[in-house]
């Protein structure tokens, strides 16, 4: 019993260790660091391609919200949008399967992210992929 | 439904107390004590298409080999999967899944797999509440009460129980199979 208890207690203590954050007084002068705030990035659109193309419709916040920011049509297996960050993107691909057309969802955020580094504040932002590929 | 949910486990709480009671009164004159061991327990419930991590915390009752514990389960990843919205319309949704249970189950028939390894059956059923999101829209799942059964055997590994179960989990998907197992450690903590 007392085994399973130190067991718990050592993962416990690797967990709070591991998810501690640096301190915002780290120093890396070799880190590089966009010191401009990023306020666009990419957008990739993943999909099933079709000859016939397919049809996409991307929304601003959910689909409720119904603020289409582009419709087009695709006719590769992926494309890139520039986009403005800090917003919820939401895309919908329109595929036709004999009398059934199939809609895919997929939705994340474009977010930007802030952190101190000798004194400066650095900016960062990964691209996001909305996968709207259907299942096999 | 959430209504009902909640009154199932409030009246399982407030049986237990009321067992003990009515035992401790000098009604019968055997006298029949209430050993309870708390438990907690951690595991999975997995087949080839679908993984659902579980947690959960409770009491066994080690003369009657019967235990209960509340249970959370959930899938940890957004899946893909597709309903009939309309006639012709299929929406492929990305998906996540809870389940908030009531673990029900027994062990018997105590057996040994080896000189130093003693394994018993396990039966028993997760009645709960089964709900979800999906990405990008405010549509929800359909959400609703569910049992569960499940069965198998479990090992008793010094100090804990490794219960290996098939689980027939009903998370109202057709592309996804009701058949799972079930792998969970079960330790009971003893003072």
């Amino acid at each position: 019993m007392k085994c399973i208890v130190y067991c718990i207690l050592v993962l416990l203590s690797f967990i709070t260790i591991t998810s501690c954050n640096s301190d915002g007084d780290s120093c890396d002068p070799d880190l590089i660091c966009t010191t401009v705030s990023i306020d666009s990035n990419w957008v990739n659109l993943s999909i099933t391609e079709q000859l016939s193309g397919v049809p996409i419709a991307l929304y601003n916040g959910n689909l409720e919200d119904n603020l289409i920011v582009l419709r087009d049509t695709l006719y590769g297996d992926s494309y890139d949008y520039y986009l403005p960050t800090g917003i919820r993107y939401t895309a919908e691909a329109y595929y036709r399967s004999g009398p059934n057309i199939i809609i895919a969802v997929d939705s994340k955020k474009l977010t930007t992210e802030s952190f101190t580094n000798c004194d400066d504040t650095c900016y960062e932002s990964d691209e996001i992929t909305l996968d709207l590929v259907l299942i096999e | 439904m959430i209504r009902v949910f909640c009154f199932l486990i409030f009246s399982l709480y407030n049986t237990v107390p009321y067992a003990q009671e009515l035992d401790s009164a000098d009604t019968t004159k055997t006298k029949f004590k209430l050993n309870i061991v708390p438990t907690i327990s951690a595991g999975i419930h997995v087949n080839l298409q679908d993984f659902y991590l579980d947690f959960g915390a409770g009491a066994f009752e080690p003369k009657s080999k019967i235990g209960a514990q509340l249970s959370c389960s959930f899938r940890p990843f957004y899946k893909k999967v597709q309903i009939h919205q309309q006639a012709n319309i299929i929406r492929q949704w990305k998906e996540k899944k809870y389940l908030v249970s009531v673990d029900l189950y027994k062990r018997i028939l105590k057996f040994h797999l080896s000189q130093s390894l003693n394994s018993s059956f396990l039966a028993g059923a997760k009645s709960g509440y089964l709900f979800g999101d999906y990405l990008g829209t405010r549509e929800r799942p359909k959400a609703g009460l569910t049992i569960n059964p499940f069965l198998g055997f479990s090992i008793w590994l010094n100090g804990m129980n490794l219960d290996v179960t098939y689980l027939l989990f009903n998370d109202r998907l057709a592309s996804v199979p009701n058949s799972r197992l079930m792998f969970a450690l079960n330790i009971p903590i003893i003072p």
